[in-house]
């Protein structure tokens, strides 16, 4: 049909044709077919080239005018004006996430992290896969930490006078702190600079500097393994305390120690600890190992243990000369300390541990806490050589790039403050008036100083003590190197501008000590600088310092090879300083707390997640013994209608402490435990709580310069009864201990006289034993489960494509709670405060368990993450009239908030109380103090900034609960399909998942019959929650193996879940 | 004397004292043709109080959201669900009487039938306010009803609060046009007893002409109205079993112990009935004493309600029994485990509360001096409301606030709003009623007319 042959026709079809040029292939039509679009409509927009005003030209001076204008109003410190996306930043793909390697600090340990970035601002915290410490696994106080860099009360510019009075420019800020160094200087003063453990080698290259210059560095912790390090470098000569592979020793003995807790670094701890208790298959449980525990307070290490022992922590030097005692015909020590142990006081010790340890010799650990007794670490260590433990690594150790003073040093200073001796103070980022004993004087000295600088981001104690406050960036803001592990040199980088007039802390040290004016980019030129002097020279790469320094900081650390430290011998030669104790009447311990050493008393995340053990929130409590409970005349049963906790009054050497107590299973009498890192003074209006008061006591009041066996642990207390009593809140009820129902009714009460409460105690017990929630096996004769076939004259749905479940291994569950914080920062869940929560509304879409079992004093404990069971026969489905809750062809119980009108039928419908409910409009409902006008402490704040954007952000009225983290699925599901491929296993990782240190949760689509997942649920040990209501829920739980031998068959009867 | 109780077929009158039709229309008109006395302004103030508080209730409830209320975590329903399932229940007591009893051909019933479908129709409108303003998001109520949206959103009708929808409006809307059909002959006597002589009385005038749709108390009338009333009595029966049969599905069909059960259906119908009976005495024990009706509304009436009374405290009772033998029998510890908790858990008091005053208070009337004694009555009848609200209580929120997972279990404690929603629904119930006693014949004329003994056209031709 095209006629006229001799044009060329290439690339044009001229079947169609549009005009005649077209058809008569015009030059010029040809021309325009090359370019898909129109001349003029999708040109890059050229103004100048553009002639005379044109509607284009109008046009694009009125857009950017108007950017400009409201951008303009926002000045970002020292980066001029930001134009938001007239051209899209290079690495910013609106929708997309970004992910940051970085590192966070806690409680010592530098983490590696992977910051989760959405449109350049960060939204997530999780671990660095690729990092030593973190293998893809961060705390929940990290996790949590995220919060504080959108707190509508970080200090945002300079204040000077007492209190934070008078805001002031940084000009003004530099120049009175420059003039009083100067002139500290001049006067032989010294200029203290107050920090917590220095972990980073720059900043330690900066100190070391100042040192130089007049300045003196004192660096302090509130709890650490200090005691640990000092007794191992007098026993072995050696500096720090080897690191512990947890995944090598079959037997381990835990004495007062909380090293799945609190303590140390858990999440190494725990990664390693459950990699030993994998149990799919009869077969493999060979594997698992065995966990002693000898302590006073109820850790949750404690309650992980297969045997608990419980016993006072003054006692801990008696039990293991009595260990040492019974191990001697088997084992060879030294005559010195046998001697020594002869003279012991008898301690009760296992027979099985016993047992245990000389059959697994180099196949155990013991460790003792970090509170205890210097005493019991030189034995511990002198156990662990006989017993030789293989479970220290050789490779790295862990590095002090300086020692921590203690509490003497601290009070010294204070004198030489008074004295006039101290020019200028620094606070880096520390709060010693909170942390410290109040007999170091420190507040009292603080006051002579000329001039006292806090360098901190939020007020603190110290900071309203101080005359000069000095913003500092957020971890997220900051730059940074740390070296906590020879030869691990993981990096920090900010992953968003400043959000305000804060500067780098490290930074305002540099400018001192080189004597400059603050630079944003000094520091970060100096890290950089370093790490090129100390890291890239050493490791002789053959690629440029550049390509090095941005691999790092991609990877987010650097690793050296360390050549293996050769074993040092423990000397025996503490034997004189040990002497074998008797039983106090009243020993305190101050324990650690995982809400972290007050820093985090403003966080809600961190301040809502429920205590592992006690499950109470927002608050802190002496714990004691029931037995102890009676003895002092303190009311044992605490009803839900009345939880009205007695107080008692702690007296250590004259220091007296007044608070709530509560009696928790498992404790040793006679002893009181209380945790660290509460009751703030300064904290903001979420750390000061709801009445304004402070978040619990701050159990530094009994502490003092002198210590009693530790810092933090005292004998000979006077505990009393005290007045009045004081309600704490907790998720999770006291009366989930089996048979503790009865006597809280009134006609309970009235019939307990007839012996009605015994008769109904045992049928309680009963029905908490039969419910077989938590199913239980014993690793000698695996779990025994009887599944009825049910019988339904329907076919059961069909899910023939993906079909998403999750299973999770109770036996490597520690309940350490980080997953319920990951889920919190995935899907924005909003923090309710403790009135609320106290009327029961938390929010939490995921929840731990925990349930007790046996006596009271040799309680056990399984923890059951809890979280919605995506049931195929979903109960709360087919009674929401709006059909707002529906099944997903994937499985998935889907909720479609806009459709809820909020009936709260589903939840009441809900076997597994996993639907939470919106009762208030909780975002904006936390520190609201007048109801009809008052407003939220978040609302419109910030901290919206910190919403995940890929999930829905639910208002008052609407019912919610755990999605399986649809929107990562629908991620990875949107990968695959740009890929042509169907999604694989492990491409997609809720965030419980992506936050357990123990693995002990899997998730991915069942249908695959080579998934994880898949060989989970094949598991003998698999068992579904409440299978027998047929509901059919997708979540799978491996059965708690325990040994035979721990099994108490007289409290627990059933013990293999027969029924 | 003797003679007359031993002789079981002698007739006893429906209305006493010989009254006439025409001093039956003057007493009963009476409370709408005068200026109500001081103690109806004293108990109208009282019952406008308690709907303010009620209003104050729901306006904080509808600003700030549920967390007003005590709800929380496990107990998601509480006194809202309690006082739905409490009013339903009362309004079941008009229907039985007017529909079921008419249809039995119990006369006894024409003296108490007008009030009693009148209180109906007011405890389904203050059962009706509950499950909207439950809801999280009351704005979003009409999501229930199943309109065609362009958004094609379907209600779900698998959900029991979906049959609930349908239930309680088919179950108001019966009630109320049953009602409305029985007032038409009485309107128009009260169209013709009113004379204008001030400009109000002529707008009452006008207002019951309407409403008597120009009843003009023809033969053929009658006759439409007679078929009328007994098709709507033949519609309204299945109702009084249905709707609280329907609304017992709200718990039977769910999962949770002590709410899933089969007994619900008839035990629910039967305490419906026993509530309802037992609001029907405390009201008309006092509008007799009011309004001087004793001769209309007599005590051998009050003694045939009293012995419905009885009778279905006996079944509610069996109920409660079988509930426990059935969890006992049963031998499912979750299932036992909630009725051990009922009766000793931190809920008893509710519990044996509702034991004595729903189980032992109505054996008093065993007696038939009790039967016939209105202070017994009256406070029986005080005590089996009190015992039925607390059934529903119990039912509710013991069974939520201890059901699978002892790790879920709370504590439940209402708020003072919970209680001024409570007494509001209180408030709103005694306004209508108040309203009612005063503008409408609380006694159905032409129906009491047609019982009187003074008025049956006799053999005779006299009036013997």
């Amino acid at each position: 049909m095209n006629n006229n042959g001799d044009k060329d026709n290439a690339g044009v079809d001229t079947n169609y044709w549009r005009s005649f040029a077209e058809y008569f292939k015009d030059d010029s039509v040809k021309e325009e077919m090359k370019s898909e679009f129109v001349a003029g409509a999708a040109d890059d927009l050229n103004l100048s080239e553009m002639n005379g005003f044109t509607r284009r030209h109008f046009l694009a001076l009125l857009g950017t005018s108007a950017a400009l204008a409201g951008a303009g109003c926002v000045d970002y410190y020292d980066q001029g004006e930001i134009v938001p996306y007239n051209k899209k930043p290079k690495n910013v793909i609106p929708g997309v996430a970004n992910y940051f390697a970085s590192t966070m600090v806690d409680n010592g340990e530098a983490y590696g992290v992977l910051i989760k970035s959405r449109e350049g601002r960060p939204i997530k915290i999780d671990g660095n896969p690729e990092h030593p410490i973190s293998r893809g696994k961060i705390n929940s106080r990290i996790q949590a930490s995220i919060m504080g860099l959108y707190d509508p009360e970080r200090l945002q510019a300079p204040t000077e006078g007492l209190g934070g009075k008078n805001k002031i420019d940084w000009a003004k800020a530099d120049e009175k702190l420059a003039t009083a160094i100067q002139s500290a200087q001049e006067q032989k003063k010294t200029i203290a600079i107050v920090t917590h453990s220095v972990l980073s080698p720059s900043l330690n290259e900066i100190l070391n500097d100042l040192e130089t210059k007049g300045f003196k560095v004192y660096s302090y912790e509130l709890a650490s393994g200090q005691v640990r390090d000092q007794a191992w470098a007098e026993s072995s000569g050696e500096g720090a305390y080897p690191l512990i592979d947890w995944s090598q020793p079959k037997i381990i003995l835990a004495l007062e120690s909380d090293f799945l807790g609190a303590e140390g670094v858990a999440v190494e701890a725990i990664r390693g600890f459950a990699s030993n208790r994998s149990a799919l298959f009869k077969n493999k449980v060979e594997q698992f190992n065995k966990l002693y525990c000898v302590e006073g307070q109820t850790s949750v290490t404690g309650l992980n243990a297969d045997v608990r022992v419980r016993l006072s922590p003054a006692l801990q030097v008696d039990f293991v000369l009595n260990l040492i005692l019974k191990l001697k015909d088997s084992l060879a020590f030294d005559p010195a300390i046998l001697e020594l142990a002869s003279k012991a006081s008898k301690v009760e010790v296992p027979e099985n541990l016993i047992r245990d340890l000389i059959a697994n010799k180099g196949k155990s650990l013991v460790y003792a806490g970090d509170k205890v007794s210097k005493q019991v670490h030189f034995l511990v260590n002198y156990l662990n050589e006989v017993l030789e433990t293989k479970a220290y690594q050789s490779g790295s150790s862990r590095k002090h790039l300086r020692n921590l003073q203690v509490s003497s040093d601290f009070a010294s200073l204070a004198v030489e403050m008074q004295e006039g001796k101290i020019g200028v103070v620094i606070h880096l980022d520390s709060n010693p008036v909170y942390h410290l004993p109040k007999d170091t004087n420190y507040a009292v000295g603080l006051a002579k100083v000329p001039l006292t600088v806090s360098i901190t981001e939020f007020e603190n104690e110290t900071s309203v003590a101080c005359g000069l406050v000095l913003p500092a960036h957020h971890a997220l803001e900051s730059w940074g190197d740390f070296e906590t592990r020879t030869g691990l040199y993981s990096l920090q980088q900010p992953v968003l501008n400043p959000l305000y007039k804060t500067r780098q802390k490290e930074g305002v040290l540099l400018s001192l000590s080189q004597g400059v004016p603050y630079q944003e980019t000094a520091y970060r030129e100096y890290v950089k600088a370093f790490a090129q002097k100390t890291i890239f020279g050493k490791m002789g790469v053959a690629v440029s310092f550049d390509i090095f320094w941005k691999t790092a900081l991609q990877i987010g650390f650097v690793k050296l090879n360390n050549a293996a430290t050769e074993k040092k011998k423990i000397s025996t030669g503490f034997v004189s300083e040990v002497t074998p104790g008797a039983l106090p009447k009243f020993t305190v311990l101050l324990a650690s707390s995982q809400t972290g050493d007050g820093r985090l008393i403003s966080n809600g995340w961190v301040q809502e997640v429920p205590h592992p053990v006690s499950k109470v929130v927002w608050d802190n409590y002496a714990a004691i013994s029931l037995k102890t409970a009676s003895d002092l005349g303190i009311r044992k049963y605490v009803t839900p209608y009345d939880k009205n906790y007695d107080m008692l009054t702690v007296e250590v050497e004259g220091r007296k402490l007044t608070l709530p107590c509560m009696m928790l299973p498992g404790m040793a009498d006679d002893t009181v435990v209380i945790e660290l890192g509460y009751g703030r003074k300064n904290a903001g209006t979420i750390g000061m709580g709801e009445t304004g008061n402070g978040i619990g006591v701050n159990a530094v009041e009994l502490m003092s310069v002198k210590g009693g066996l530790t810092p933090w642990l005292f004998v000979n207390a006077k505990v009393s009864k005290g007045a009045g009593s004081y309600a704490l809140v907790s998720t999770q009820e006291h009366y989930s201990l089996d048979g503790e129902i009865t006597g809280e009714g009134p006609v309970g009460n009235a019939l307990a006289g007839f012996g009605a409460d015994k008769f109904l105690a045992n049928e309680v017990a009963q029905v908490v034993e039969k419910r077989g929630i938590v199913k239980e096996g014993t690793i000698e004769n695996g779990f025994h489960y009887h599944r009825h076939p049910v019988f339904s004259i329907n076919d059961l749905h069909q899910y023939p494509g993906y079909k998403w479940a999750m299973a999770i291994d109770i036996n490597k569950c520690t309940g350490c709670n980080d997953c319920i914080v990951s889920c919190n920062a995935e899907n924005n869940i909003p923090v309710v405060g403790r009135t609320q929560v106290n009327k029961g509304r938390e929010m939490h879409w995921m929840r731990i368990d925990r349930y007790f079992r046996g006596k009271t004093e040799s309680v056990k404990a399984s923890f059951q993450p809890m979280l919605c069971q995506h049931c195929d026969n979903a109960p709360c489905e087919n009674v929401c009239p709006v059909v707002a809750t529906s099944h997903s062809p994937e499985g998935l119980n889907d909720m479609a908030y806009n459709r809820c009108v909020g009936t709260r039928y589903c939840a009441n419908n809900c076997p597994y109380k996993v639907r939470r409910f919106n009762y208030y409009n909780f975002r904006n409902n936390l520190g609201r103090k007048d109801h009809w006008t008052g407003k939220g402490y978040y609302e419109g704040k910030s901290v919206e900034l910190m919403n995940n954007p890929e999930v829905t952000v639910r208002s008052r009225g609407v019912m919610e609960k755990c999605s399986f983290c649809v929107q990562r699925i629908s991620e990875a599901k949107q990968k695959a399909k740009e890929q042509g491929r169907l999604v694989r296993d492990g491409d997609v990782v809720t965030a419980c998942q992506s936050a357990c240190p123990a693995n002990a949760i899997v998730f991915g689509n069942i249908n695959d019959a080579n998934s994880e997942i898949r060989k989970w649920a094949n598991s003998d040990l698999n068992y579904k929650v409440l299978e027998e209501l047929n509901v059919r829920p997708n979540v799978n739980y491996l059965a708690k193996l325990r040994y035979e031998e721990t099994v108490d068959k007289t409290d627990h009867k059933e013990a293999s879940g027969h029924h | 004397m003797s003679e007359q109780v031993k002789d079981f077929s002698k007739h006893i009158p429906l209305v006493e004292n010989n009254a006439t039709s025409a001093q039956l229309d003057d007493v009963i008109a009476a409370p709408m043709e005068k200026y109500p006395p001081i103690r109806w302004w004293i108990c109208f103030a009282v019952a406008l109080s308690l709907l303010g508080f009620g209003a104050y209730s729901l306006i904080r409830t509808v600003y700030f959201g549920i967390g007003e209320w005590g709800n929380n975590n496990p107990v998601f329903w509480a006194f809202d669900i309690v006082n739905f399932v409490f009013w339903i229940g009362i309004g079941h007591a008009g229907t039985l009487i007017s529909a079921v009893l008419f249809l039995f051909r119990q006369w006894w019933r024409n003296s108490i039938a007008r009030a009693a479908e009148a209180m109906t129709v007011f405890a389904v409108i203050c059962a009706m306010i509950f499950p909207i303003i439950h809801t999280g998001r009351p704005w979003l109520a009409h999501y229930l009803l199943p309109y065609p949206s362009e958004r094609n959103l379907w209600t779900n009708f698998t959900s029991p609060l979906e049959w609930d929808v349908f239930a309680v409006t088919t179950y108001g809307t019966v009630s109320f046009v049953f009602w409305y059909v029985g007032l038409i002959p009485d309107f128009g006597v009260m169209r013709d007893r009113t004379k204008i002589t001030t400009f109000m009385s002529g707008v009452r005038k006008y207002i019951y002409t309407v409403l008597s749709w120009g009843w003009i108390n023809s033969n053929r009338h009658w006759q439409h109205y007679e078929r009328t009333y007994l098709i709507l009595a033949g519609f309204a029966t299945p109702l009084v079993f249905s709707v609280h049969t329907i609304v017992s599905f709200d718990f039977a069909t769910s999962v949770i112990p002590g709410w899933h059960t089969t007994i619900f259906p008839p035990y629910f119908v039967a305490g419906a009935v026993f509530s309802g009976f037992a609001m029907v005495v405390s009201v008309m024990t006092i509008v007799r004493w009011a309004y001087h009706l004793e001769h209309i509304i007599t005590i051998n009436t009050l003694e045939k309600v009293n012995k419905i009374l009885m009778a279905t405290g006996l079944m509610v009772g069996y109920a409660y029994g079988m509930e426990f033998f059935i969890a006992w029998y049963g031998q499912n510890p979750n299932e036992s485990f909630v009725f051990y908790n009922r009766a000793f858990g931190p809920n008893s008091l509710g519990y044996w509360t509702m034991v004595i005053c729903n189980v032992v208070s109505p054996q008093i009337f065993w007696f038939r001096k009790a039967r016939r004694s209105i202070l017994v009555m009256s406070i029986v009848a005080i005590f089996v409301n009190i015992g039925m609200w607390y059934e529903r209580y119990t039912i509710i929120v013991s069974s939520l606030s201890r059901d699978y997972l002892q790790s879920s279990w709370d504590r439940y404690e209402f708020s003072i709003i919970d209680i001024g929603l409570l007494l509001g629904s209180f408030g709103l119930f005694f306004t209508l009623v108040l309203l009612f006693t005063r503008f409408l014949p609380v006694v159905a004329m032409s129906e009491i007319k047609a019982v009187a003994e003074n008025n049956q056209p006799t053999h005779h031709g006299d009036n013997h």
